[in-house]
């Protein structure tokens, strides 16, 4: 109970941090955004006259108050998940965008990550079984190669040729031109295979890690003592890898595993842009290119949400399948 | 052999530490170059390093000299071709080589720093410090980087290098502290290093002679993965158009290239080659890892072969 | 190449999760029954279309241009005038304005289209001031209506406002009576007196179909228009190339081989000039205050290379008037303009810098007045990248003289923020206004300045002349074509002597078309209208002129 209400603090402490950094940021920076979108809102270079400024200003919730009681103010909307209007979609709401945006990233980047991780692991106890071999030293090879490539830069070339010469895969979007998302199984169909290849890219760059992370826990857990028992004992070896070893092995990647889910929000960014896939990823970048600086708060904190509770979650479902970490760490 | 049971049979006495750090360096390197990954590694890292150095000089044509034809394919001339504003690729990739490499290490080194100060304090001290430090790590653990980073680089008032090694350096050192920080902790309780406590030796002595060379690999390690980090990040930032466009650099190629529409054009050779290079080096530090993986866990020894 | 996304912020997205059925309107299925859509790419979907029609919110989606109407349709790109919902206008004194409005139109829904509406619509302004996005009531007094006239009585002359009157969304007085915030109106159903109305709608596309009440309806032949979202512009790009695409109006690098060539006898592009990228330098102070600086700086400036190298050929350099090309005429002297002919003379510029007095160290840097090397900043925002190039390639430029350049990049709202604000040192950004005198206005007057630290409008070089303003100020309160021309030639005059900005190249009204469905397109030989697609009012015309290819 002690380590839960620990990790709880932990939880609220992080969130306020990365509360207060978002509201810190824009407003240490020089420059001033918010003239920028009323630059935005003129249609020639004439000065607006003061009621239609004031008419702006207010609309898109820009103060003059002192930062503490912006601040105050501040909180009080993100409790509430309000992030004001977005300046580029206006006059829809922050909240309505990132609605929109949030199911295709935990779909598509959700999915990649759990094959990946699924792949990865699979491959990983593979590596460690035939250690020393032929498959692992192409494995272990090809993992440190995908490790270390710019998946962006894949995914590029990946569209071209596979999209655009080829015509194999949609070029772009998360669905057909001139469908709209229903439950049908057309429809579902037709998502996966707008889903394939950014997909792909995002499964083929990340289950590097999975894989060396696996083959290194499988090699340790192959050298405890428990296993050299079980293997004097004279279980045959497949037994004891796949109910020991592998089970054992698991454990770390695991938890690294529910903390890969909290980061799918924030992962695929750059697949996303490549792929012009509506997600947060996305959308994010939009923001940026465009200044829409409420957007952009919006969707950092979202995505700092989801990392946090997915670690707290990891950390729930350590305890669940560790029962030392109950004892050891509280 | 491990540097731990090195120290503990020097047991208490004092004196022979400084040998220790001799010993340390010259068992990493044998380690690294006995395992055939790392040796690999560290061959192409020396690669990219000359490249580094003498990119300019290699280089056929000035990386400013925009009189050739535009936008061409590769030729006799021009290897990979010519960019949208008629400067030679090739040049320009031997040219971004230096840096790359230098975004690359500069944040590694940052990140390792911050790592080695917050992480070994926070390891070795106990009580609020640790609670404070461990916080603070924990809180930046789970910031996501790249939004982060892409938030902090659009208000920046300026765009240019040292500033993204500067936000990217000082948002990728946690994993590192955290990993030095339980490192040091067992540490501390070795019988080495109560002896030394014992001796009457300050902390720092301690931290300097008996703590840090037994860590010296996990340090180096989480350098290597700190650069890796650096350079796939910076590149990012740069393909997105927050880097400052005017460096050459691979991550400034790839975002030229891709602007001016280069694999429409049939310009293979600009999409592709920055985007191997930042492959080939990356891998080039993954490998070197493989042998620090394996001094820090000798269970995976015999790797080699 | 990112710079229509920082200029038009468009793209908008909305609804639909789980709502709605699947209207397959699959792209250019030109079936052999009837004629196919018009395909278009004019919105950016980033990261999906927000459904959004009023034409006063500045993220309204194109389709909206197509659907309202304006009084007149001028065309932007020589600034000729059709009457469109009014059949004529009369000055009847400078302070009062009068237009006729056309009788026999009707709205979408069925009522008939009034100078009620017209008067509605400008006192809606009044009432919302942040609707108000051209300022209109900065000048007007009053807007009536009386049978099928409409009043217009102004406080402030201002002759040429004419413009930004003919050419507002009128829309329905019913409709947006209705309407308790028209700010924060989405206008998903607009009731329009123009030649579509809204079909469906979802995030990566939407339809418009032919108003069948519409009152030029002989003149349309297009039965639905498609509006793809933009994505990426590489993703465009590919698209464009397949012919999947009928008209789309961005840039594409190097469209001769990725876009024309892969079926040069259907795809086109017709890219006129308009208003000049510009450098503007800091006036208030030193070396710019100097006009021999400003000078040499037109002369340095090797423009042909920045069209070529940084441009893709797209532009051509621009003469030092302001004015693009086409609206020269009629509004200048050619003569003028020959005789002050700043085109690319590194020497010149050098002699010109030593007149100022400005020597040379050993090692070829060029001293500023305390004695140390001159070193200037030159901003421009960060993602246009075809501009960053060219600000290479002037520092560049100006590195041979002895003058060392840094660019920067910072974002688009910091360049913007230093501009009005006159933090900075040179900038390269587009200059002046879609009519003559709004040009001239915008970065000479001396009301659209203000002092350092105070953000100025449009006037951020910060010239401050009197004879400027008087010269204005004469064009202004004319209706009398010949006293106007005479102002223009009197500022254009200023422009080449005094060289208070200094225009660089033209910039041009992105296009590209394909003939596989349609023809008819505005081109060369047949300017009727700016090509591009979110071009307002201009498209108007170019739908009333398309036929479909049998």
């Amino acid at each position: 109970m002690r380590y839960f209400a620990r990790r709880f603090t932990f939880l609220i402490g992080t969130l306020w941090v990365a509360i207060t950094l978002n509201f810190l940021i824009p407003r240490l920076m020089p420059g001033n955004p918010a003239s920028v979108m009323m630059a935005k809102f003129m249609g020639r270079g004439q000065p607006i006259n003061p009621a239609a400024l004031h008419a702006i200003e207010v609309m898109l919730g820009i103060s003059h108050a002192s930062l503490m009681s912006q601040y105050w103010q501040y909180l009080g909307q993100v409790v509430r998940f309000n992030f004001g209007l977005s300046y580029t979609q206006f006059p829809y709401s922050v909240r309505y965008v990132i609605g929109q945006a949030l199911p295709w990233t935990l779909g598509l980047v959700g999915l990649s990550t759990i094959l990946s991780f699924i792949i990865g692991t699979g491959l990983g106890i593979l590596a460690a079984w035939r250690r020393n071999k032929m498959t692992d030293t192409i494995v272990t090879s090809l993992s440190a190669f995908t490790n270390a490539f710019p998946y962006f830069w894949f995914a590029l070339v990946a569209v071209y040729f596979l999209s655009f010469i080829h015509n194999w895969f949609p070029l772009t979007g998360a669905y057909a031109i001139g469908t709209s998302p229903t439950f049908s199984i057309g429809f579902i169909l037709d998502v996966i295979h707008h889903g394939f290849l950014p997909a792909l890219t995002i499964v083929i760059s990340s289950m590097g890690g999975w894989l060396l992370g696996m083959r290194n826990n499988m090699i340790n857990t192959l050298g405890e003592d428990y296993v050299l028992l079980a293997t004097a004992k004279g279980l045959k070896n497949r037994w004891v890898a796949g109910m020991y070893v592998a089970r054992n092995a698991i454990l770390p990647n695991i938890t690294g595993f529910a903390m890969a889910l909290g980061f799918v929000v924030a992962g695929s960014l750059l697949t996303e842009v490549v792929f012009a896939y509506p997600g947060i990823g996305y959308a994010l970048y939009n923001a940026v290119i465009n200044e829409d600086y409420p957007l952009m708060q919006g969707i950092f904190l979202i995505i700092v949400l989801c990392v946090i509770v997915a670690n707290f979650a990891a950390d729930l479902l350590y305890v669940l399948v560790d029962p030392r970490v109950r004892r050891g760490r509280a | 052999m491990n540097t731990t049971t090195v120290q503990v049979s020097t047991n208490g006495s004092v004196t022979p530490t400084r040998p220790a750090w001799a010993e340390v360096w010259l068992m990493i390197i044998k380690t690294l170059w006995r395992n055939r990954k790392s040796r690999v590694g560290l061959i192409l890292l020396a690669v990219f390093v000359f490249v580094a150095c003498t990119g300019h000089l290699l280089a056929p044509y000035s990386v400013n000299d925009s009189s050739f034809a535009t936008s061409a394919g590769p030729s006799a001339r021009h290897w990979l071709g010519t960019t949208q504003a008629g400067q030679d690729v090739f040049s320009e990739l031997l040219v971004g080589t230096a840096s790359s490499i230098i975004t690359s290490f500069s944040v590694g080194a940052i990140a390792t720093i911050l790592a080695m100060l917050i992480g070994i304090t926070s390891g070795y001290v106990t009580g609020w410090l640790d609670d404070v430090l461990s916080f603070i790590t924990n809180v930046f653990l789970v910031m996501p980087g790249l939004p982060l980073l892409i938030v902090l680089a659009s208000y920046a008032p300026g765009k240019n290098l040292v500033l993204i090694i500067f936000i990217v350096g000082f948002t990728s050192w946690p994993w590192g502290a955290r990993v030095l920080r339980s490192q040091v902790s067992t540490l501390r309780t070795r019988d080495f290093v109560i002896a030394a406590r014992l001796a009457g030796d300050s902390s720092t002595r301690i931290l300097v002679r008996e703590i840090l060379p037994n860590m010296l690999s996990l340090v180096i390690a989480g350098f290597l993965g700190s650069a890796l980090f650096g350079l796939l990040t910076a590149v990012g930032l740069e393909f997105l158009g927050l880097g400052d466009p005017s460096q050459v650099s691979w991550g400034s190629m790839l975002y030229w290239a891709q602007n001016a529409g280069a694999l429409m054009n049939g310009q293979w050779g600009w999409i592709l080659a920055p985007g191997l290079c930042i492959a080939i080096f990356g891998m080039s530090l993954v490998l070197i890892n493989f042998g620090f993986d394996e001094i820090s866990n000798p269970r995976l020894r015999g790797d080699n072969e | 190449m990112l710079r229509r996304t920082a200029l038009l912020v468009s793209s908008v997205f909305a609804t639909t999760l789980g709502v709605g059925s699947m209207a397959m309107a699959s792209t250019n299925s030109s079936s052999s029954m009837g004629t196919s859509p018009l395909v278009i790419t004019a919105d950016y979907g980033s990261p999906g279309l927000t459904e959004n029609f009023n034409p006063y919110v500045s993220s309204h989606l194109v389709g909206a241009n197509y659907m309202y109407e304006p009084l007149y349709v001028v065309n932007s790109l020589n600034g000729q005038q059709t009457p469109w919902l009014a059949t004529s206008y009369k000055w009847v004194s400078t302070k009062k304005l009068v237009f006729t409005i056309r009788s026999g139109v009707k709205w979408s829904n069925g009522k008939p289209f009034t100078a009620q509406d017209v008067a509605f619509t400008f006192n809606l302004m009044k009432k919302f001031p942040a609707l108000d996005t051209n300022a209109l009531w900065q000048y007007l007094s009053s807007v009536t209506a009386s049978g099928n006239h409409v009043t217009f009585m102004f406080k402030t002359i201002n002759v040429p406002d004419w413009y930004y009157i003919a050419t507002t969304h009128i829309v329905n007085e019913a409709q947006f009576k209705a309407v308790k915030n028209p700010v924060t109106f989405t206008d998903t159903n607009p009731v329009v007196t123009g030649p579509f109305v809204v079909s469906t709608f979802t995030p990566q596309e939407y339809t418009l179909k032919a108003n069948p009440l519409y009152w030029q309806k002989n003149k349309i032949h297009i039965p639905e228009i498609e509006s793809i979202a933009l994505t990426t512009n590489t993703i465009t790009d590919e698209m464009i190339s397949q012919g999947k695409v009928d008209s789309s109006s961005q840039f594409v690098p190097n469209q001769q081989k990725t876009f024309i060539a892969h079926n040069p006898k259907h795809f086109f592009s017709w890219q006129p000039y308009a208003s000049p990228w510009t450098l503007y330098m800091n006036l208030t102070e030193f070396p710019f205050n100097n006009v021999l600086f400003r000078k040499a700086m037109a002369y340095a400036i090797n423009k042909e290379r920045i069209v070529k190298q940084g441009e893709y050929g797209y532009m051509i350099p621009s003469n030092q008037s302001l004015l693009p090309p086409t609206m020269q005429n009629g509004f200048t002297s050619s003569a003028l303009a020959k005789k002050y002919n700043y085109s690319y003379n590194p020497k010149m510029a050098a002699h010109l810098l030593a007149q100022m007095g400005l020597k040379k160290n050993s090692k070829g840097q060029l001293l500023g007045k305390n004695g140390k090397p001159l070193t200037l900043t030159l901003e421009t925002p960060a993602g246009w990248t075809d501009i960053i190039q060219d600000c290479q390639f002037i520092s560049q430029d100006l590195a041979k003289l002895g003058i060392t350049v840094h660019v920067q990049t910072p974002a688009a709202s910091t360049v913007t923020s230093n501009l009005q604000t006159g933090q900075f040192q040179m900038v390269d950004e587009g200059a002046g206004s879609v009519q003559p005198w709004f040009s001239y206005h915008a970065v000479l007057s001396s009301s659209e300045t203000a002092p350092i630290g105070t953000a100025a409008p449009s006037n951020y070089e910060r010239w401050k002349n009197a004879a400027t303003d008087k010269l204005l100020n004469e064009y202004a309160s004319t209706t009398n074509k010949a006293k106007q021309l005479q102002a223009m030639i009197g500022l254009q005059k200023i422009m080449l002597t005094q060289l208070p900005v200094v225009p660089l190249d033209y910039g041009v009204w992105w296009d590209q078309y394909t003939t596989l469905h349609y023809t008819g397109w505005p081109t060369a030989q047949d300017p009727y209208a700016a090509p591009s697609n979110y071009a307002w009012p201009d498209y108007l015309l170019v739908l009333t002129h398309l036929k479909p290819v049998n």
